[in-house]
């Protein structure tokens, strides 16, 4: 098994480790989104804007194990660190999407509504799409200075939000107008998550340069 | 055998780290084959530092590591034949010891898990045991058992058995002597501040004052190369004065130390006696004049 | 191979110890012509000391003429050449006896005297 591998295996039994309170904040989202949701694929939603914030729990775990003095001693590059941590959160990712899916599936059978699957598709993809845009911004940051140190990075979701929308103000796009076209074009399902990976491919580069240089 | 010319597994040259306030080296540093290092100095001397930037954890300004093996000389450590102990664990907290083994072991085509299980069995750490429910000597031990499950040719310990009761401490030093003798090409480098770990097992001596080697040989050599000197105020020639390091004068007696070729410069009624390592990092580390009228 | 045991107060460097142990183990043929002696790194840990002490007795040991160091294979017990380790026993008696002497004349103590004491410290070693 390749080392960047072997990394995300040790970044996935770290957060097993922690797993409890992963499972409780799963819990409850997945207890709110069905209690409140009109709309089967807004669960989707809300498991993808979680999953962003999960995303970095594994950087939290590093500075709490000070783990990256114990990566930096065993044979693996601290490129393959990188790696192995991108396809972590890709991981994590993906595993959000699915509950989410799932539970929206579930939802819209025992509460008789009918499941919108396009629409919920369409939230996996430009979720995805934000996500790794957010990610993109922060994971840099934190592979440059640790958690501790870079909290105020933690609001890049929420800056991100705010960008986009005053850009649409700005730009003077509707943004229902823009939701909806973007709902019937073909194309978005598939090219979101695309751009989303070559954004993260472009971070990951600069993580990669950025955790080089770092003293640990 | 001659002592002073034998191979180095790793060398430094013209190490340079700086922190503003603080500045590891220049120094140079040579850690020889199939003997066991001390590394010592006051805390805030460097010594962490120095072992940070030789594991590539810290990126120095200037300067080189390199790793000597089969005729050849490589930048960088190999960190596959690398154990390492940190004055703190690197695990997190929730594992078990034995998940703390499970993690390490992928990474370490040599890793012994025979090994590792008999090392917690000898150390007394229970392999169903939280890591964050142990105590620090616990802790200090698991990180050695997780260095030398791996199999490594050379050993780098930031004070391994600070924080350990005496007894622990002749158990830990006696694992490092079966390192040794398991092979002759192993090497130990080891960081402390406790004198008698380092009567025990170590061969040469480095000793590091604000950054700098002020020390550094083979132990029983950095010793006979030191005197104390203790005597009468009264006994104290001016011209004296100079060659005596951390020289205290006060009450009417002195002490210091000096090198044991300048013992001549005083007479009869000094006491000289061998200077031991405590002696020597303390008045190396604040040589200056400390007297009171 | 003999125990060794070592003093840690008694201010004798260790590999003194060592060296005179090992000496009077060979010379009075405890440790026969041909025995390999312990590795110098199994002889560390033993002792607890360090590789460096045990390299510097055996050193020794080989420069004094009793024991072989075989590069790559060990330490070896040599043939005891009796003669030459009665004249250096000797030799060294000799050297003790003139700092006695030294320090009975000064202290007005007679050769009869001095004759009786001999006898008494023989008798208290003997046992």
């Amino acid at each position: 098994m390749s080392r960047v591998l072997r990394f995300t295996q040790l970044d996935l039994r770290v957060q097993q480790a922690t797993l409890k309170t992963t499972l409780a904040v799963g819990a409850l989202l997945a207890l709110l989104t069905w209690v409140t949701a009109p709309l089967p694929p807004l669960i989707v939603a809300v498991f993808t804007f979680a999953a962003a914030i999960v995303a970095v729990e594994p950087f939290r775990a590093d500075e709490r194990g000070r783990l990256d003095a114990l990566y930096a001693v065993l044979p693996v590059r601290r490129a393959q660190v990188v790696g192995g941590r991108y396809l972590t959160m890709l991981g994590i990712q993906l595993l959000f999407a699915a509950i989410g899916v799932l539970l929206a599936f579930a939802a819209a059978a025992v509460k008789g509504v009918p499941m919108d699957a396009s629409l919920a598709g369409l939230i996996l993809s430009a979720g995805f799409a934000l996500n790794a845009l957010i990610l993109a911004v922060e994971t840099p940051v934190l592979f440059r200075v640790g958690y501790a140190r870079a909290r105020w990075v933690m609001f890049t979701p929420v800056l991100v939000i705010a960008a986009l929308g005053a850009l649409a103000n700005l730009s003077g796009v509707n943004l229902t107008q823009f939701a909806l076209s973007l709902r019937a074009a073909a194309w978005a399902p598939a090219l979101l998550p695309v751009g989303g990976l070559a954004v993260l491919a472009l971070s990951a580069l600069a993580s990669t340069r950025l955790y080089a240089g770092r003293d640990l | 055998m001659n002592t002073v010319t034998e191979p180095a597994v790793v060398e430094v040259r013209e190490l340079r780290k700086d922190y503003g306030r603080f500045q590891l080296g220049p120094l140079d540093l040579d850690l020889p084959a199939g003997y066991v290092t001390g590394l010592v100095g006051e805390n805030g001397a460097g010594k962490t530092t120095l072992l940070k930037a030789m594991l590539g954890l810290v990126r120095p300004d200037a300067g080189s590591v390199r790793q000597v093996g089969d005729g050849q000389a490589r930048p960088g450590l190999d960190l596959g034949g690398v154990g390492v102990v940190f004055d703190h664990l690197v695990v997190i907290p929730e594992w078990t010891v034995s998940q703390a083994g499970a993690a390490v072991a992928p990474f370490c085509p040599s890793w012994d898990a025979g090994l590792f299980a008999e090392l917690l069995t000898r150390f007394g750490v229970v392999s169903g045991a939280r890591v964050g429910t142990l105590s620090r000597g616990e802790g200090s031990k698991l990180s050695l058992a997780l260095a030398l499950a791996r199999r490594p040719r050379l050993l780098i310990l930031d004070e391994p058995t600070s924080g350990l009761d005496p007894g622990a401490r002749y158990d830990v030093i006696d694992v490092f002597a079966e390192f040794m003798a398991a092979d002759d090409q192993h090497a130990i480098l080891f960081s402390t501040h406790i004198a008698s770990d380092l009567d025990r097992i170590a061969d040469h001596l480095r000793v590091l004052v604000d950054g700098r080697l002020v020390e550094s040989g083979p132990l029983p050599e950095v010793l006979e190369r030191h005197a104390m000197v203790r005597g009468p105020s009264s006994a104290l020639p001016a011209s004296a004065r100079a060659a005596v390091r951390g020289l205290r004068d006060v009450g009417g007696t002195f002490d210091g130390l000096i090198a044991t070729q300048d013992t001549a410069q005083f007479g009869p009624e000094v006491l000289i006696e061998p200077a031991s390592i405590d002696d020597i990092v303390v008045r190396l580390s604040h040589p200056a004049e400390r007297s009171r009228a | 191979m003999v125990p060794v045991i070592l003093s840690h107060t008694s201010g004798v460097p260790l590999y003194e110890q060592i060296v005179e142990q090992l000496r009077s183990a060979i010379l009075r043929g405890e440790l026969a012509e041909g025995t390999q002696l312990t590795s110098l790194r199994q002889l560390a840990r033993d002792l607890g000391v360090s590789l460096i002490t045990t390299t510097r007795a055996y050193n020794d040991l080989a420069a004094a003429g009793l024991i072989a160091n075989v590069p790559g294979k060990g330490s070896y017990v040599l043939a005891v050449d009796r003669e030459a380790s009665r004249a250096e026993a000797i030799r060294a008696v000799r050297d003790h006896l003139g700092r006695v002497v030294t320090t009975a004349a000064t202290a007005g103590i007679e050769p009869a005297t001095l004759h009786e004491l001999l006898d008494e410290v023989w008798n208290e070693h003997r046992h």
